[in-house]
């Protein structure tokens, strides 16, 4: 059931994997999902994008809006200083420089967008590839209208913000193949860091993040685990915080589809 | 923490101040109205029962027990009928009758029902009109009058009971 004039498309695109939500338009169709899993020949997004495109090709998608959700992986991220900026292009003069000094040149060939820069607090910028960025829109105007492309960082930190609060820690998202781990102090983001792993070596990783963060005081170790791979218990000082999606496990077949 | 917003599609929202000007001019707007909604119900509320205390008046005048004895003929063939029931006093027998009558009941007429007499009239609610007999059988002296109709007036506003009370015959005297 949709109250929507139009039918929604929400995907959530990683490297290897590709879930699709099709809500149609009106009360007589149900939803429809679309779970695939294959070979990515190449780690820019274009094996996603092809899935994405034949599954909306099957079912014959057309004037829909489409909301894409990317994967930590097609993303990189930089936190931006406090400061009196009102102008948004001055936030994103801000962001790009920043993101130049924290990634070198070639952040200038991305597609960069960040938060409103605060006077009392960081804020976070982020940058994607823009010839992935013209696939999707490429993509998307045979079959409707793009209508939002995010982080899958920004859902998951919008799905617990309330449950994080006011505490100092780290939020940990676990994707297959990738770990970002977000820093908060003084209820800001002190730094923010993505790295890629095999699924085995996940939890030496985190743990190895965790010792080389240096906070004697430790602090909530929020961890949004998508893998259902690691088993972890609280490392002291820290305190583990498990974040389930909306089924109530992070086990769950396609995860993903959670958020999509 | 405070909620993100990272979109490379959709520009973050704002909170413009013309939004919150017309937010707060529809509140305006609306507690106005609903003002003078009230006032408004509150009137017509205040009219409705002028209406029906004047209809009342009106009911009164002409049907009115007072009234109802509009010319000689009528009262000579009343004083005729009541004193074959052998009510002599009748003036008497009237004024306890209406005086049993509080603001909330009417009478409109006084009729005789073979040895004795039936009263009609018409009460803002059934109470009122429970009190009248109420009033009857204890100050006026009819101990067993009882109400022998009734009925409820849907096309007036203010619903009144419209009753007959039967005075049996042994009551008048």
């Amino acid at each position: 059931m949709s109250l929507s004039w139009h039918d929604r498309i929400h995907a959530v695109l990683t490297p290897d994997r590709v879930s699709i939500r099709y809500q149609p338009r009106g009360f007589a169709r149900p939803a429809q999902t679309h779970s695939e899993i294959f070979t990515a020949t190449a780690g820019d997004g274009s094996s996603a994008i092809a899935a994405l495109q034949a599954q909306l090709d099957r079912w014959k998608i057309k004037g829909a809006r489409i909301e894409v959700i990317l994967s930590n992986h097609f993303v990189r991220f930089a936190v931006m200083p406090a400061g009196k900026l009102t102008d948004e292009s001055q936030s994103n003069k801000l962001a790009r420089i920043v993101m130049r000094n924290t990634y070198g040149p070639l952040a200038e060939q991305w597609m960069v967008c960040c938060e409103p820069v605060r006077d009392d607090s960081t804020s976070l910028a982020c940058g994607i590839d823009r010839p992935l960025f013209d696939d999707l829109i490429r993509l998307c105007a045979n079959h409707g209208r793009l209508v939002s492309v995010r982080p899958l960082w920004m859902d998951v930190v919008n799905r617990f913000h309330r449950q994080i609060g006011t505490l100092p820690g780290c939020l940990v998202v676990a994707e297959h193949g990738r770990l970002t781990l977000g820093w908060l102090k003084n209820q800001q983001w002190s730094d923010i860091t993505g790295r890629f792993v095999l699924e085995k070596d996940a939890k030496h990783a985190l743990l190895e993040h965790i010792a080389l963060a240096n906070e004697e005081h430790g602090g909530h170790l929020w961890l949004c685990d998508l893998t259902g791979c690691i088993e972890l218990r609280s490392p002291p000082p820290w305190n583990l915080v498990k974040l389930f999606v909306a089924d109530g496990t992070a086990h769950a077949s396609d995860p993903l589809l959670a958020w999509s | 923490m405070h909620p993100l917003f990272l979109d490379f599609v959709r520009p973050a929202p704002k909170r413009h101040p013309l939004g919150w000007a017309m937010l707060a001019i529809a509140c305006v707007g609306t507690a106005t109205l609903m003002q003078d909604y009230l006032g408004i119900q509150v009137r017509t509320e205040e009219g409705e029962a002028s209406l029906h205390k004047l209809q009342r008046r009106v009911d009164r005048a002409r049907n009115g027990t007072s009234s109802a004895i509009r010319d000689g003929a009528a009262t000579e063939e009343m004083a005729r009928r009541l004193q074959s029931l052998g009510l002599a006093r009748w003036e008497a027998f009237f004024a306890a009758l209406e005086t049993a009558a509080g603001d909330d009941v009417t009478l409109i007429a006084v009729l005789p029902e073979g040895s004795g007499a039936q009263l009609a009239g018409e009460a803002k609610h059934i109470t009122a009109a429970t009190e009248y007999l109420e009033q009857l059988k204890r100050n006026a002296g009819f101990g067993r009058a009882y109400i022998s109709d009734y009925e409820v007036v849907k096309d007036h506003a203010q619903r009144p009971i419209r009753f007959t009370v039967t005075l049996p015959a042994g009551e008048l005297k």
